[in-house]
């Protein structure tokens, strides 16, 4: 995987939990770091431009009761000085149509998994086997 | 005098201009290697000692390889491709664009769009 770091955003620690299981079993290397807070990973990320110049993964939940996913976007989107480091893929246990089709408007976002979370899945996305 | 084209089993490609080709699919495919050579090939055979503008239209569905994405990528296009329109109508394919432009990153200038026409437009702000 050629990312340093990958971000899990999940308002749910639990999921938080088995996905950074799985992602150590992806990659041993690489750093995990979990929010279940929306906001606390906008401020992280916009404040930090170490961060922002590293080649990060985040997976998204789209469904948080503070924030959806979407609107977390666009606030890094407007707030962060570079997002061209950061590659989104989002995580829903929906696999809504609407949903899907939103994620096309936003460059950044370069895939959707439905959960739960595996290995074969996140390969599948980023290998770029649709 | 007429514009040359070529006619594959599952694709269009004409020339538009003196240096713009449009290759459009038209069928449903499981786009494979195979294929996107044929297709670079036929293009070439359209322009042989000119590099081009390429206008792809892809509305239909389309699986394409993982492979393909590499190909896309590829320096090899770099020397026969100006510039790179992608016309695009269903969400599955503009997600897969957006994996291509981020993870892929292409030397190529290479933008999305929803029809032909929006893509001449912005090739023809390039020329």
């Amino acid at each position: 995987m050629n990312y340093a770091r990958i971000f899990l955003l999940d308002d749910n620690d639990t999921t938080n939990f088995y996905n950074t299981d799985v992602l150590s079993d992806y990659d041993n290397h690489v750093q995990i770091t979990a929010f279940t807070n929306p906001e606390e990973f906008i401020t992280f990320f916009i404040t930090n431009k170490d961060v922002q110049t590293e080649k990060s993964l985040l997976l998204l939940d789209i469904n948080m009761p503070e924030k959806k996913g979407f609107d977390v976007v666009e606030e890094l989107e407007e707030n962060a000085e570079s997002m061209d480091e950061l590659d989104i893929i989002m995580v829903s246990s929906s696999n809504l149509k609407i949903d899907f089709e939103k994620s096309t408007r936003f460059p950044n976002i370069i895939g959707y998994i439905e959960k739960p979370l595996t290995a074969e899945k996140l390969n599948k996305v980023l290998s770029g086997e649709f | 005098m007429p514009f040359k084209s070529t006619e594959l089993s599952y694709c269009n490609i004409r020339l538009l201009g003196d240096n713009i080709i449009c290759c459009a699919f038209t069928k449903d495919v499981h786009y494979t290697m195979d294929m996107a050579n044929e297709m670079f090939d036929a293009a070439n055979a359209l322009l042989p000692d000119t590099k081009y503008y390429l206008i792809t239209v892809m509305h239909v569905k389309l699986k394409p390889q993982k492979e393909v994405f590499d190909f896309y990528a590829d320096t090899k296009r770099e020397k026969k491709i100006i510039a790179e329109a992608f016309c695009l109508n269903s969400a599955a394919l503009k997600l897969m664009a957006n994996f291509y432009f981020r993870v892929k990153r292409p030397n190529i200038p290479s933008r999305v769009f929803e029809t032909e026409a929006d893509a001449l437009s912005w090739i023809n702000t390039l020329r």
